[in-house]
């Protein structure tokens, strides 16, 4: 039995060799083949290997795994420091956010935050506040109190907030733009109405859009800088506020959580889409 | 098993060819060896569970969880080897707070054998990529950007074959283009060359030159866009002696790898493994000696869900 394996073998090699030998020239082939008969002959058992695609799996992590302690121990002092700041409760929340396309509970109640923060707040004239759709980086929030480290989950790129003062027919190649990947999240203080895929009318603080005129609007500065594919509004003027998204948001709930001030989350066809 | 099974081979070869135990060697048909790929992608600093209140990743993941089935399955598996696909920063206060040591500790405490990066590793800006990079021995692969004059020069190369019980896995690297999704100041000079280009340049030089028996793709391209964009999809289809795409970016939770066919007509493999340490997904491959290097692609695949006893 293992006698015949070994004569099996040597032949093998042999046909293998003209199988990988293959985009050789022909004369070259067949000395390319002994010699490498005799260099297999001579070193003995060099088997080359080719695979079969056999299994595959997706593991779930949760808690039917036992926590290993190495980590664990490891992990400790880190979240301990962090602990000290993240897990301090800064405002009441009554029902629960949810992130989604074209408005969403989440997007409004975010940028109303920063809107408020920078118009009450700050007392910087704005016409409203928008963020890209992937700066918001929390899909649920259901929790009595939201603290500190779910601020930094929901908002955790160190975007600036800026004030850019934007021409009305930006405005306009703006929310075109916004429209082609189902809208992002905008605050109070315009209203979109699209209708079969078209842009029907933009209001501006209750007032029809003018494409002369000039409005303020904020944004993180990813998205003003063309982070976002919006190279069309890096050249526009802007006013820094010297604050990131989430330190804005952190700043503003403190401020209304003193004034007795619940958070919620609603809708109210800010972002109105009708197809016929 | 190696063990057992070198005992029996050497055994019967001393019966049959005599007193030369060398001689047994070479009469011996080899066996077949089976390879273990596990990878990962898009762990976004979640090192704890999602917390609760998260809607679906509700306490799912955790990096202490993942330890423990790493092991587990290590302690089965001889030939295993553990991939990651970017993206490992950016996404908890664990990263604002310490800008990826933890993170970069915690591959190395797993084992990791091989890293591609994502674009939010560069967020904390290039030159604490460079510096969180150095707390890891295991290679960091990426074949498309071009780093000189940045501090990421020399901390990459773009591929590296790692030999398994005999076996030869050729691993490359590919970043997805960082102009308009990361800001200039954070990834500075870095220039992003073509994926596809680079795909075919060290995937011929694996398989062909270097004679890998398997040629895996790290990707942080992203799986498949609506657009006409660069994905894991477009590059396997334009592409040849490529095996497996292990890709990351787009955050896609696959039920199975997706099989594609290639520029030479074989099948590519591209599997993506959710985000945030949710999943941790697992390839098996079963080689036979005595035959061309490479996959087959006789594939018999069962894909299942399972929990953490394997």
């Amino acid at each position: 039995m293992v006698k015949k394996r070994y004569f099996c073998h040597r032949t093998d090699h042999l046909i293998f060799t003209y199988f990988t030998s293959y985009s050789l020239p022909m004369n070259y082939l067949k000395s390319a083949a002994l010699l490498s008969y005799l260099v297999f002959s001579l070193l003995g058992c060099h088997p080359r290997y080719s695979g079969t695609f056999e299994n595959a799996i997706r593991y779930q992590i949760n808690d039917s795994i036992p926590e290993d302690k190495k980590l664990l121990a490891l992990i400790a002092p880190y979240t301990e420091k962090l602990n000290a700041t993240m897990l301090s409760g800064i405002a009441p929340l009554s029902g629960e956010l949810t992130l989604g396309k074209p408005e969403s509970t989440l997007g409004n109640w975010i940028t109303d935050v920063l809107q408020r923060y920078i118009t009450e707040t700050k007392g910087i004239k704005c016409d409203f506040t928008l963020s890209n759709y992937g700066g918001v980086r929390s899909n649920f929030i259901k929790q009595d109190s939201l603290r500190v480290g779910m601020i930094f989950e929901l908002l955790p790129f160190d975007n600036e907030l800026l004030v850019l003062d934007l021409k009305g027919s930006d405005i306009e190649a703006l929310v075109r733009y916004m429209a082609k990947s189902g809208f992002w999240p905008v605050s109070k203080g315009i209203n979109i109405l699209q209708t079969d895929n078209k842009i029907e009318w933009i209001k501006i603080q209750g007032q029809p859009l003018v494409p002369e005129k000039m409005y303020k609007v904020q944004m993180p500065d990813y998205v003003a800088n063309g982070g976002e594919g919006t190279a069309f509004l890096a050249n526009a003027p802007r006013e820094k506020t010297g604050m990131y998204m989430r330190e804005a948001v952190i700043e503003q709930l403190r401020i209304e959580t003193k004034k007795g001030i619940i958070q919620q989350g609603m809708l109210d066809e800010r972002i109105l889409i009708r197809n016929n | 098993m190696k063990r057992r099974n070198f005992i029996k081979y050497a055994g019967a070869g001393l019966i049959v060819t005599g007193t030369n135990p060398a001689w047994a060697f070479r009469s011996l048909k080899p066996e077949s060896k089976k390879l273990t790929i596990l990878h990962t992608n898009d762990f976004h600093s979640r090192i704890d569970p999602f917390p609760p209140g998260s809607g679906r990743n509700s306490l799912q993941g955790g990096v202490a969880r993942k330890s423990t089935l790493i092991q587990q399955i290590r302690e089965k598996e001889e030939n295993l080897l553990l991939f990651d696909s970017g993206d490992v920063f950016q996404g908890t206060p664990y990263f604002n707070f310490f800008a990826g040591q933890l993170e970069m500790q915690i591959m190395e405490l797993l084992k990791y054998d091989a890293l591609t990066i994502g674009n939010h590793d560069f967020d904390g800006g290039i030159e604490n990529l460079a510096k969180q990079l150095e707390q890891v021995s295991f290679p960091v692969l990426c074949g498309n950007y071009n780093f000189t004059n940045t501090p990421m020069e020399g901390k990459t190369k773009p591929y590296h074959i790692f030999k398994k019980d005999g076996l030869r896995i050729g691993v490359f690297g590919l970043g997805i283009e960082l102009k308009g999704l990361v800001p200039k100041d954070l990834y500075t000079n870095t220039i992003y060359e073509d994926p596809i280009e680079k795909a075919n340049y060290y995937a011929k030089l694996l398989k062909v030159e270097e004679k890998c028996n398997l040629v895996v793709c790290l990707s942080h391209l992203g799986y498949q866009y609506s657009e006409d964009k660069v994905s894991d999809i477009t590059m396997a289809a334009a592409t040849e002696n490529i095996d497996v795409i292990l890709g990351g970016h787009t955050h896609t939770f696959l039920p199975a790898p997706t099989k594609v066919g290639n520029l030479a007509g074989k099948s590519v493999y591209v599997n993506q493994a959710g985000w945030g340490g949710i999943l941790l997904g697992r390839l098996d491959f079963v080689f036979q000696g005595d035959k061309p290097v490479g996959l087959a692609h006789s594939e018999n695949i069962s894909v299942g869900e399972k929990n953490w006893l394997v």
